[in-house]
């Protein structure tokens, strides 16, 4: 089967030296010149099918949003390669990248900050359109747009408004209706609902599943919500510092998870009915700086089960039954 | 209803402002108990902090209390003049904020802001205070104290920051802790942290608690009793199985439902239908009428009030749903 998406061995580092002076230190009686990079993401490998739900998981800081915005190339990639339908666009500039932006659409956490103020409602979902070229008329534009205005819940008496006339929900509407007007194939959704309220938050999620059901793309939902991302998920990757570390079908890992790290961070997820039957794993400490890498495995200096090998070597994310892929030593014979 | 540690009774606490009066809260009783942990949940701007912020008596203008008790230990704090105000606030009752990234000063050292609440409040020797301080560091779990002390702010990370306003919090040993969303700002395996070191300390030192979070799953996990706040009024309160498990009124109904649950799933989640009416304009009669699937006509002209449906277990609604 053809991936929609294929992300393979994907990096990203960000360079956050300070000026010039305060890089030059004194290491053994020697003037260096030392650089500070964040290792943001560090080799991660998945695949998107046609209509699929890939939930990515993680803590604050663990590289999901750069993923998300390395693959639609709003940084270049520092390694590793992205695949849309088959088609490399690794190395795409600006211009080349401009069809493909047809195909992956983004929808934003911040409903207030990813709207432009000065736009009136209907020119914030053709504007897109206008960039499908001539494929469609100036009034064929508009009738799309109020037809998608209307399936996400917004109606004729909207049209002429700003976005500051709306609520947060609203916005996210606003913003869902964008990112659809280009038929897109994936879209890539960063924490969509987190800045909503819980009853919105369930309007907006519902609506979200209906779309794909009706239009039948794919979803790349990011989010640090695990409630969320189990309901909405049909494959999860779970991330740590940059490393992706549990990926398989969501059931079957929110059932039985395998790497410590799923473990530890689905054991604390608080919840309101029956908990999840998972053995409590307290993990000590806090995630380390994605400054300095710890050596072998990126959860090694939290994990209660690490051993010699784990600061030796960095586990590969491996698959041990089908659909299921771990990073981890302790899973080895 | 003397013997309860905290009473609040017909609190109404409205802002005005120019483009009118805001009843933030309208009309709230309930009381807190030594060693017991109430939760307070709502959407935004529900007025459970502005109820948490008036305890503290740090209500502002354009905020007013107009009427109400807030009786703590038998004094009614509104009457409380500033400087009586201040031998309560931090001493007999703490703190903990949102945000650990801008409830500390980053311009001294923890040890600093440690010891402010004990000059304050008591007359120990500089020597005891540090000892005090270590001793509290050490009981919310950061290690190496005695160099910790000499830190700033900037030198932690978000969760310990947490950990030490939560050592603030309990440095003068209070009677009550108000704790607004003390962990939403925390990722999932730091909260599981702090929410499980706060459940610890205030049994332990028989403190009461009210935690006030939009979120229910950590009220479900942390707290003896529950309120479910809607546009300034309680609509349901009782123990948390109560609310958790059998609760009754519409609002709380939906709102349970409205969280993707963990352990299963499920097609579809149940949704409220439409907004949070706005504030300043409500509905005549029960605010949650409009969005609600059983409201009636009485539902649209009266406001309900509080009644008990079982001992202890109240909800504000004429038709309470049968489950």
């Amino acid at each position: 089967m053809n991936h929609l998406l294929e992300v393979s061995e994907l990096e990203q580092r960000f360079d956050v030296s300070p000026g010039f002076f305060d890089r030059l230190k004194i290491r053994n009686g020697r003037l260096r010149y030392q650089k500070s990079i964040v290792h943001a993401v560090n080799g991660v490998s998945f695949q998107i099918d046609p209509g699929e739900v890939f939930g990515l998981v993680g803590e604050s800081g663990c590289g999901k949003s750069t993923i998300a915005k390395t693959i639609i190339k709003l940084y270049e990639p520092a390694g590793g390669r992205i695949k849309i339908n088959g088609e490399d666009i690794t190395s795409y500039d600006y211009k080349k990248m401009m069809p493909v932006r047809k195909m992956i659409q983004m929808i934003f956490q911040d409903p207030y900050a990813s709207l432009n103020p000065r736009l009136k409602v209907m020119d914030i979902v053709t504007e897109p359109m206008a960039f499908k070229g001539a494929a469609y008329g100036k009034a064929e534009i508009r009738e799309k747009a109020m037809e998608l205005l209307k399936r996400v819940g917004l109606g004729a008496e909207h049209v002429n408004r700003y976005p500051h006339q709306f609520s947060g929900g609203q916005r996210q509407r606003i913003g869902i209706a964008r990112a659809l007007s280009v038929e897109p194939q994936l879209v890539i959704a960063d924490e969509p609902v987190s800045a909503l309220d819980v009853s919105i938050q369930a309007q907006i999620l519902n609506l979200m599943m209906d779309l794909k059901d009706e239009f039948g793309f794919s979803y790349l939902f990011i989010t640090h919500d695990l409630s969320v991302v189990r309901h909405i998920s049909d494959r999860i990757g779970v991330m740590y510092l940059g490393f992706l570390v549990e990926t398989g079908p969501s059931d079957e890992v929110f059932l039985n998870p395998r790497h410590p790290y799923t473990q530890a961070l689905l054991s604390a997820a608080p919840s309101v009915d029956e908990k999840l039957h998972i053995e409590p794993l307290d993990i000590k400490g806090e995630v380390p700086t994605a400054l300095e890498l710890p050596t072998g495995c990126g959860f090694q200096t939290r994990c209660p089960f690490a051993f010699d090998r784990c600061a030796r070597e960095r586990p590969r994310l491996v698959s041990r039954t089908s659909g299921r892929m771990e990073a981890c030593h302790l899973l080895d014979p | 209803m003397t013997d309860k540690l905290l009473s609040i009774r017909g609190l109404k606490i409205y802002f005005h402002t120019f483009a009118g009066v805001i009843k933030a809260v309208d009309g709230v009783d309930f009381s807190v108990d030594e060693g017991e942990i109430l939760g307070v949940v709502g959407e935004s701007g529900c007025g459970k902090s502005v109820v948490g912020f008036s305890i503290m008596g740090l209500t502002e203008p354009p905020g007013r209390i107009e009427t109400g008790e807030i009786r703590f230990n038998g004094v009614n704090l509104p009457d409380l003049d500033e400087r009586r105000m201040r031998k309560i606030r931090g001493k007999e009752i703490a703190m903990v904020f949102q945000d650990p990234m801008t409830s500390l000063n980053p311009l001294y050292t923890i040890q600093d802001q440690m010891e402010e609440v004990m000059k304050l409040h008591g007359d120990m020797t500089a020597e005891q205070r540090k000892n005090r301080c270590i001793e509290l560091l050490t009981e919310v779990g950061i290690s190496q104290p005695q160099t910790r002390l000499k830190n700033y702010p900037h030198q932690f990370s978000g969760g310990m920051r947490q950990r030490v306003i939560v050592a603030i919090a309990l440095a003068s040993n209070p009677k009550l802790v108000i704790a607004d969303e003390p962990t939403t700002a925390l990722d999932v395996t730091i909260q599981s942290q702090i929410l499980k070191l706060m459940k610890r300390l205030v049994k332990e030192h028989r403190t009461a608690m009210i935690l006030i979070t939009h979120d229910l799953a950590v009220v479900s996990e942390m707290t003896d009793k529950i309120m479910v706040m809607y546009c300034g009024r309680i609509v349901e309160k009782g123990t948390r199985d109560d609310i958790i498990n059998r609760c009754r009124h519409p609002y709380t109904i939906g709102l349970l439902g409205s969280i993707p649950k963990l352990a299963s799933r499920q097609n579809r989640l149940f949704q409220i239908p439409g907004m949070v009416p706005n504030i300043m304009n409500l509905p005549p009669g029960c605010s949650f009428a409009p969005r609600c699937d059983y409201a009636k006509d009485r539902c649209r002209t009266v406001h309900p009030e509080l009644a008990d449906i079982e001992p202890g277990h109240e909800t504000a609604c004429y038709y309470p749903v049968e489950r």
